[in-house]
């Protein structure tokens, strides 16, 4: 951290991950190697517009990923967050908008946390039990939520011999209407290939 | 509702059959469409009207414009083709747009009007809608609506209208009405049900203080509309909602299901229903607000007694005892549990019986003469959905014992299976509310089980009840034959079609269900009345809109009706039916009242010069400042170009781009939703759609491929207006701890792997157009061909590919087994879902391209639910 925010009061919100003030740093945070960020606060930037230019041409192209953060804590703020949005878009600094300070604070715990992470989180989740597994599959019907899906389950007891009963087997189970059933059957029966 | 719309809509559309005018509808259903077309065509055979659909290419299209006629065509495709000029604006005579109610400013139907009225001042646009309701809620909705809609004549046709009720007063029919006494049982289970639900917005209330809860009352919760008002209230902020809130809201439609189910259900199908929800509660720990209330325990209490009475409650002298003598007997016989004797039995299917019999009776007396030589009777049951109707004609051929025979074998067998159901970690939960059931419980044979210290589950053999559970499972297979059996009875789905085989004389019982995909089908009901001219009608479940179609075909029909309604005295349908009435009339008095003092748009002469205006200026305004900025390369002439995705109509976006000023061009794009300029692409999320993403993974890849193929890649955030720029609620703090998988922290990583990606925030759909706008002053046009042309080539192109029917591919995608690498080659192998769940262990190997991946996929399809928490115990040892 940047000596110049040591009366930030985002530093105190930092808790979950270890800081150091420093004094010969141009930018106000650096999170990793290829990291770094800009905090910035909109009330701020409404009295004095031009700091922000100065910071940006101080910090340069110095790092691979430039963060702005921004905290919103004025009202009706999306022309000065579009106004941000196309400074962005020149500087190649990706915008992060925070709603209160902790939450700011949290971006920047993450950003230092994740500096080494694969994607693998973003590349989607499967759900851990098999029975919930069932019921994830199951709910990825529509019309079919969750009572219904252990329902279903508990009539039935796997997926294919959901699949091979016939609409008034699943219509007999309650909770599930006329709608639900059609539905149901409608997409098992749904060709793949349009 | 339920005032003949559609047979307005009807003789309007009649009268433009004809090639040399070209006349579009907008914005009818598939049933209101089919219909409408069925009865088009029989009117006018020469001129049959057509409808458009993505399944004619655009050239296919352009010649069916031509053509003239009556053309249905769906909003998104109409917009594409008025935007690509495949449709020759200035042959459309004029635009029909039904359900008027549901065009607001920011629907296609909106912008199809406005580049129609742009492009063509001579037109007409006629507008209709049976729904005052709509009108009733938010400020000043009847000018905006009509301002939308380009119409300058409203005109209102209520129920109560003097020249209405003079033309329906014409027959008197004779009308009964029963009300038949709710049961001791059901007035408390109901009494549990109001209790639980407005302790439930108390609760909301006190979490959410913001919350408007004029409407929000016990009562309201009965309807609807209930839920849809706490989603328009909490629409914009709905991804800020604590779990808590959210939970609250989902039982109060939970809540709600009951309430309806109450009146519609057997007593022993209600407490199966019940129980479903206990079991699942369980299952997942979501703990609800209301299971913990004490009133839920007078509902599960009560609604046990009606299925299991405890003997203080069943009153000595009643039927049971009256049969008990002769029936048992014959219930020895036919193999029917002396349990079912003291079930509660459903009291509106006495009293169907005997209206019923009645009417039959005065058949045979005096058969109606009102076709000559065909003494034929016919008497017309509604109900409300299939299920009803399939049990009313159970009970109507079998007998009340019989159905609630079946129900309670089904019940039992479902009792055994969901105690195999429940995963591990459930045990000691179960345990406690196992202990709470068995006092309630007259079954022990049910729960002869133990539990062992490490959980692992065991059976006792059962020598005291007699029934092992081997001897479940085989009257499982039994059970189900039978109730194959005996739900085999014919529905009448064709039966307006096919009624000829009900003879020509006698009595006829014909039970219908009304309400169908998702609403009251008032045309398919006055279809159905007129084919079959029934004498006698009998409303099994009161709705207004059945009640108006019958006044209306009463009027048309060709000799007198007898009318029965049946309703439970103080059910929640009553009360429903009651306040739909009163509602009807509140929402006509608000619309008529609106007119009077509402500013009706001036000619459309007027809207247009001023909108000409508004086009015209927007440049300019923004040339003072971009002169100086002095980046500007568009002059004032020209209008800037967006290219925009074919699948991006469904959102308002595009309509407010072109009300801007800038040009959209619909592509089929496969990387991006927009394409700025040739190096600005971007991806538009809304938060709830960020959320899923993010979570899904698809966000990734589209991420991923935006930075292949555009240097500046942009994800464009949409936040609601007049919320916080924030991704988590005010209310639900952040917690001490990091936590990994939440939408913070995903987009946080998303950053750190496309350090190109640039992240716009905005708030409405108007400044996203204003950024666009500024966006676009550097850089040259976006080449529609080129942006199509993108991601073609790529390996996994068909990502987005719209080859591949969606709902069954989001289901295949969730099942174990199929990766993205696969996915693809199982939908090209296989037909469906239900073939693939039913494909032999070789066949899903080949598809999944190998056996491991395959068995994973064909294991999920087959394997049972309800041995998984025994077999995984032992897993290892018996799987290899």
């Amino acid at each position: 951290v940047s000596l110049r925010q040591k009366d930030n009061p985002l530093i105190k919100e930092l808790r979950n991950v270890p800081f150091q003030l420093v004094s010969d740093v141009t930018p106000d945070f650096i999170m990793g190697k290829t990291t770094c960020a800009l905090f910035l606060s909109l009330r701020y930037h409404n009295l004095h517009p031009e700091y922000i230019h100065a910071r940006i041409r101080e910090v340069g192209r110095l790092y691979a990923l430039r963060v702005l953060l921004v905290q919103v804590d004025v009202r009706h703020a999306q022309s000065v967050i579009s106004d941000l949005a196309k400074l962005c878009v020149m500087h190649d600094y990706t915008l992060i908008v925070a709603g209160s300070i902790r939450e700011a604070a949290r971006y920047l715990e993450l950003y230092k946390s994740f500096e080494n992470k694969s994607a693998e989180l973003l590349q989607g989740e499967k759900p851990a039990d098999y029975l919930a597994q069932l019921v994830t599959t199951l709910t990825t019907f529509k019309t079919i939520n969750k009572t219904d899906a252990v329902t279903l389950l508990s009539t039935f007891s796997s997926l294919a011999r959901i699949a091979k009963a016939s609409k008034n087997e699943l219509a007999a189970c309650p909770g599930l209407g006329d709608k639900k059933v059609q539905h149901l059957s409608a997409i098992l029966d749904r060709p793949f290939l349009k | 509702r339920g005032m003949g719309l559609e047979r307005v809509l009807l003789s309007v559309l009649a009268l433009y059959c004809d090639p040399r005018l070209l006349v579009l509808v907008i914005n009818v259903n598939q049933t209101e469409q089919e219909l409408l077309m069925e009865d088009l065509t029989g009117i006018m055979p020469q001129h049959p009207p057509m409808s458009m659909t993505n399944e004619q290419t655009s050239l296919e299209r352009e010649t069916l414009y031509l053509r003239g006629g009556v053309v249905f065509v769906t909003s998104r495709i109409l917009v594409v083709d008025m935007l690509t000029n495949r449709l020759p604006m200035d042959k459309v005579a004029g635009l029909v747009v039904a359900n008027a109610h549901l065009v607001t400013p920011t629907t296609s139907e909106a912008f199809i009007l406005r580049l129609y009225r742009h492009a063509n001042r001579v037109g007409f646009i006629k507008a209709v809608t049976d729904n005052p309701y709509a009108f009733v809620s938010g400020f000043n909705t009847v000018e905006r609506v009509l301002r939308c809609l380009w119409v300058t004549k409203l005109h209102i046709w209520p129920r109560f209208q003097r020249d209405v009720i003079k033309d329906l007063q014409v027959h008197e029919n004779r009308l009964a009405v029963f009300e038949v006494p709710l049961t001791k049982n059901m007035a408390r289970v109901q009494q549990a049900l109001v209790r639980l639900m407005s302790s439930s917005l108390t609760q909301l209330k006190k979490l959410r203080p913001s919350l408007d809860m004029t409407h929000l009352t016990a009562e309201s919760g009965l309807f609807q509309n209930f839920s849809t008002i706490l989603r328009r209230q909490l629409d914009g902020v709905w991804h800020t909602i604590g779990k808590q809130t959210r939970q609250l809201i989902k039982d109060l439609s939970t809540l709600r299901d009951l309430a309806v189910f109450l009146d519609q259900y057997d007593a022993v199908t209600f407490y199966h229903y019940l129980q479903t929800l206990r079991a699942s509660e369980y299952a997942f720990t979501h703990t609800s607000y209301w299971v913990l209330l004490d009133a839920t325990d007078d509902l599960f209490e009560f609604a046990k007694c009606r299925v299991f009475p405890r003997d203080a409650d069943a009153a000595p002298g009643s039927e049971t005892e009256k049969t008990d003598a002769t029936g048992r007997a014959r219930r020895a016989a036919s193999g029917i549990d002396p349990a079912v004797d003291r079930i509660e039995r459903n009291p509106k299917w006495s009293a169907y019986q005997e209206q019923i019999d009645i009417w039959q009776r005065a058949a045979e007396v005096s058969p109606p003469l009102w076709r000559p030589n065909q003494p034929c009777c016919r008497t017309l049951v509604l109900v409300r959905d299939e299920r009803t109707a399939r049990q009313l004609r159970a009970v109507m051929h079998r007998g009340q014992e019989y159905v609630l025979n079946m129900q309670l074998r089904r019940y039992r067998a479902w009792r055994v299976r969901t105690s195999r159901l429940r995963p591990k970690a459930m045990w000691v939960h179960l345990r406690q509310a196992d202990l709470l059931y068995t006092s309630w419980f007259g079954f022990p044979s049910l729960r002869v089980r133990v539990f062992s210290a490490n959980g692992v589950l065991k059976r006792n053999s059962t020598q005291a009840s007699g029934v092992s559970p081997q001897a479940d499972d085989d009257s499982q297979g039994e059970l189900e034959d039978e109730i194959r059996a005996d739900y085999a009875l014919p529905p009448d789905e064709d039966l307006a079609a096919n009624f000829g085989e009900f003879g020509e004389t006698g009595f006829h019982v014909i039970i219908h269900a009304y309400h169908r995909e998702g609403g009251v089908q008032g045309s398919r009901l006055a279809r159905l009345l007129l084919d079959l001219q029934p004498n006698n009608v009998l409303i099994y479940d009161l709705n207004i809109v059945v009640v108006r179609e019958l006044e209306l075909h009463a009027h048309v029909a060709s000799h007198p009706i007898e009318v029965a309604l049946l309703t439970l005295d103080t059910s929640f349908q009553e009360q429903q039916y009651l306040s739909s009435l009163r509602q009807e009339k509140e929402a006509f008095t608000y619309v008529i009242s609106a007119k009077r003092s509402m500013a009706f748009p001036d000619g459309r002469l007027g809207l247009r010069q001023k909108d000409e205006r508004q086009l015209a200026l927007r440049p300019e305004d923004q040339n003072v400042s971009t002169r100086q900025a002095g980046g500007r390369r568009a002059t004032a002439g020209t209008r800037p170009k967006v290219i925009v995705d074919m699948r991006e109509f469904r959102s308002s976006l595009p309509s407010i781009l072109h009300e801007f000023g800038i040009d959209v061009e619909p592509v089929t794009l496969l990387v991006g939703d927009y394409v700025l300029s040739p190096e600005i692409c971007v991806e538009r999320k809304s938060l709830p759609d960020l959320i899923g993403s993010l979570k899904s993974g698809r966000l990734y890849n589209q991420a991923l491929q935006m930075s292949q193929h555009y240097p500046k890649p942009i994800l464009l955030v949409e936040i609601d207006e007049s919320k916080p720029y924030s991704l988590v609620a005010a209310n639900e703090s952040l917690g001490s701890d990091l936590e990994f998988k939440t939408t913070l922290a995903r987009l946080v990583l998303l950053t750190l792997h496309f350090p190109k990606l640039r992240i716009f925030w905005c708030n409405s759909p108007h400044s996203t157009a204003q950024l666009f706008y500024e966006m676009k002053r550097r850089g040259a046009e976006p080449d529609g061909e080129q942006a199509a042309a993108i991601g073609v080539d790529m390996e996994d192109g068909h990502l987005s590919d719209s080859r591949y029917a969606s709902e069954p591919e989001a289901v295949l995608r969730s099942m174990p087994g199929v990766t993205p690498a696969n996915v693809y080659r199982i939908m090209s192998g296989i037909g469906s879902l239900r073939e693939l769940a039913t494909a032999s262990q070789d066949r899903i190997r080949d598809l999944c391209g190998g056996p491991t991946l395959g068995d994973q996929l064909y294991r999920f399809l087959q394997n049972e639910a309800v041995e998984t928490s025994a077999t995984s115990s032992a897993k290892g040892a018996s799987r290899n």
